[in-house]
Parts: structure tokens; sequence; C-alpha cells
């Protein structure tokens, strides 16, 4: 299996209602993270199955993935806590990617290399940073293939 | 089609989640029938909520939970009209299969985040609304044209309920005149209930049990084609003998 592991672009300081979770994405992040997915179009890079956490920020980073998606998009409440076997599970595709915050995607990425979540520190996702991770999906079982920072997708996928 | 203004506030759909989430108990129940309708209606409708605020993400989810409720409601109306006992029998055991799923929907995480991501969609901001609600309008005017054509096929009227489907609800979050997109949908309707029951007598086992049904089931279907193409024709006159551009600007009338 190939999984892309994706950390959410760059989101407003603060909702108008206050709330953590209606936290918006800025017009920047969209911007930046917009040409990131150009990036990835460029190593044609696709996804069979994308799932994201059901906060704003990550639904309109999904949303912005969504021309890589050529099979589900789904929102899986697994992308919002700690990562467990019930989101690895919900994994079913081939090329899955996951739309999900810090420091849960570090846990993940961190826990399926190595197969210890106390690593997370070592594999911190930058606001729009994807890892690219192959192999059978269980905890540290899955090789690291990269990780792209949100700079380097962006420069690729400029015209 | 008037435009009643209203504050940008008002273009939530707390009215619509509400509806649904009171009706998914009654889905869920399966005592009333109409709460597998309902929850098929409100997905519909959330769906195109998205789709006027140009956002991807949940739609799928609602899609999901759309087929689940309507395979269910599907065989509810088939098994509510007059039936050779064989087919009924075949169908009201499809219906425990499909009412199975249902549930299982029903009870799954993935309705629980999908609920609980609603929470946190934004207002429709109106001029992107309206803006997409152009797009769904010609997409509506091209599928009838395509429906239109002589060698139109049943798909090509399942497409264009679907396409004024979505413009019917698109109408009606921007609070705009949506009566005469909805009985142009109805007529439709009637036609792609004959089409179910057309696509299940196909599948079924039992189908040479049923004597002349078939017969009468293909009768109806050309009958209610005829009439489907009748009121479509009404709707957009320009549609059929024009070229494709324009086509896309034929409007309802």
């Amino acid at each position: 299996m190939e999984l892309f592991l994706v950390r959410h672009a760059e989101a407003e300081e603060r909702a108008a209602n206050g709330r953590d979770e209606a936290r918006a994405l800025t017009a920047r992040g969209r911007k930046r993270f917009a040409r990131a997915v150009a990036g990835l179009a460029r190593l044609d890079v696709e996804f069979d199955q994308l799932l994201h956490s059901p906060l704003l920020r990550a639904m309109e980073t999904a949303d912005l993935c969504a021309p890589l998606v050529v099979g589900e998009l789904r929102v899986a409440n697994e992308l919002a806590r700690d990562p467990s076997t019930e989101l690895l599970a919900s994994c079913t595709g081939l090329r899955v990617a996951l739309v999900g915050h810090e420091p849960w995607m570090s846990e993940l990425c961190a826990w399926l290399v190595t197969g210890e979540r106390e690593r997370a520190p070592r594999f911190a996702f930058q606001k729009g940073g994807v890892a690219h991770l192959s192999g059978e999906l269980a905890p540290g079982t899955m090789r690291l293939v990269a990780f792209w920072p949100p700079a380097t997708l962006a420069e690729l996928g400029r015209k | 089609m008037k435009d009643a203004q209203e504050p940008a506030e008002e273009l939530l759909p707390r009215r619509t989640l509400a509806h649904l989430e009171a009706h998914l108990a009654v889905a869920r129940d399966g005592e009333d029938p109409e709460g597998v309708h309902q929850v098929r209606v409100a997905s519909a409708r959330l769906e195109t909520f998205l789709r006027l605020s140009s956002r991807r993400a949940l739609r799928d989810d609602l899609r999901w939970l759309r087929e689940r409720a309507s395979a269910v409601r599907d065989l509810d109306v088939l098994l509510a009209g007059r039936l050779p006992k064989p087919f009924a029998e075949w169908l009201a055991a499809e219906r425990v299969v499909a009412r199975a799923g249902l549930i299982e929907a029903l009870e799954s995480p993935r309705l629980r985040a999908l609920l609980d991501a609603w929470n946190w969609v934004p207002p429709l901001d109106r001029k992107r609304a309206a803006h997409e609600r152009r797009r769904l309008a010609r997409r509506a005017t091209v599928r009838a044209a395509s429906a239109l054509a002589a060698d139109a096929t049943l798909d090509a009227f399942h497409a264009v309920r679907r396409a004024l489907r979505r413009l019917r609800y698109a109408e009606e979050w921007l609070r705009r005149d949506a009566s005469e997109l909805k009985a142009l949908q109805q007529s439709l309707g009637e036609l792609n209930d004959v089409a179910v029951v057309r696509r299940y007598f196909a599948a079924c086992p039992r189908a040479p049990e049923c004597g002349e049904f078939a017969a009468e089931l293909e009768h109806e279907l050309a009958r209610r084609v005829a009439k489907a193409r009748l009121v479509l024709a009404r709707a957009y006159p320009r549609a059929d003998d024009r070229g494709p551009k324009a086509k896309s600007r034929a409007r309802p009338r």
C-alpha cells in the first residue's frame, strides 16, 4: 500500500465562533497548498481513497486534494484523535491519503515506520506537509519513501 | 424566478440537518417508511448545499448514506404497488438485505463523523452559490437536450432527473421559486418509478413466473417516456433543435 499522510494547510488563528474545530484555511494557506497539490500531481500522485478529519481546516485541505482523488473521499473521526487500529482498518484503498492534524500525524508516521509513537517529534509535519509511506499497513512495517515540506511541493507545482 | 433577499446567516443548513437527524431515528426504527424517505431527501439537499459551496468533502459520505436509504425506499415504493406474487416475494427478501445495509450505515462511525463534521461547515456564500447554481442550470439544460434526442436511453432521462433535482434544491437553498422544477422533477420521477421496477424485474430470478407482467411493464414504460419527453420539451423548448451552444443557453420557462 502507498500511504500519504497530509497535515492540514495553514489555518486562521481563531474562528468567528471561537471554536477550534471551525477554523478555516487562510487565503495564503489555500494558495500555497493548491500549489503543493499541483506538485503532487506533477509527481503522478493520486489517491483511490482519501480520509479526512471532521474539522473544517482538514475538510478544506481535503477539498484542495480532490483533483488527486480518483476514488472515495470520506470523513473519519479517527483522524481527530490518537492514531488507532480503527483508523488503519478504515484504509481500504491501495493509494490512500489521510488528512489530519498534529501531533497525531507525526505520531501515526512514527508508529507506522518505527513501531514507536514516542518518536513522533522526529517526524514533525509542517502545515501542508506530506509524508509518503509504502508497504504493509501495520505498525513498524512501513517504509518512509519521502517527507515533503510544503515549500518543496509548491516549488514542484510552479508552472 | 424571483430572488428573495435573505441575510447571509440564513443560508445555513441547520433546519435540514435537524430534519435529517430527527429522521435517522425514524429510519432506524423502521415502522414509518417516511423516515427512510426523509433521510434520502435531506441527504440530497445537503449534497447540493455542498455543491453550492464548491466543497467536495462530505459529498461522498452523503451519497453513501443516500444510496443506503434509496435502496430501501425504492423497495418500499415498489412493494406498495400491485405486483405479481413471485416478484413481490423476491422483492421482500431484497428489502431485508437493503434494510440491513441501511441499519449498518445508521450505526456506523462514518455517520457519526459526518454529523460531527456538519457542525463546522460554514454558511453559503451567496455570490459563489449563485455561480454554482448557474452551472447546475447549464448542466440541466445539456442533460435535457440529451434526453430529448431521438435515440435517448433511460439513462439520459435518469441523468436529467438528477440534474433537475440538484437545480431544484439549489433554487430552494437560495430561496428562489422552484415550483416549476418540482413539477418537472415529479413527471420524471414517475418515469423513474417504472424504470426502477423494470431494473429489479430484470434481476428477479422468478420473473418467468410472472405471466404478462413484463409486457405490461414495457407498455407502461413507453407511456411514461412519452409523457416525460412532452413535459421536458415544454420546459426546454429550444433544447431539441439547436446546437450545443444554443442548448446551453436554453432555460426552463
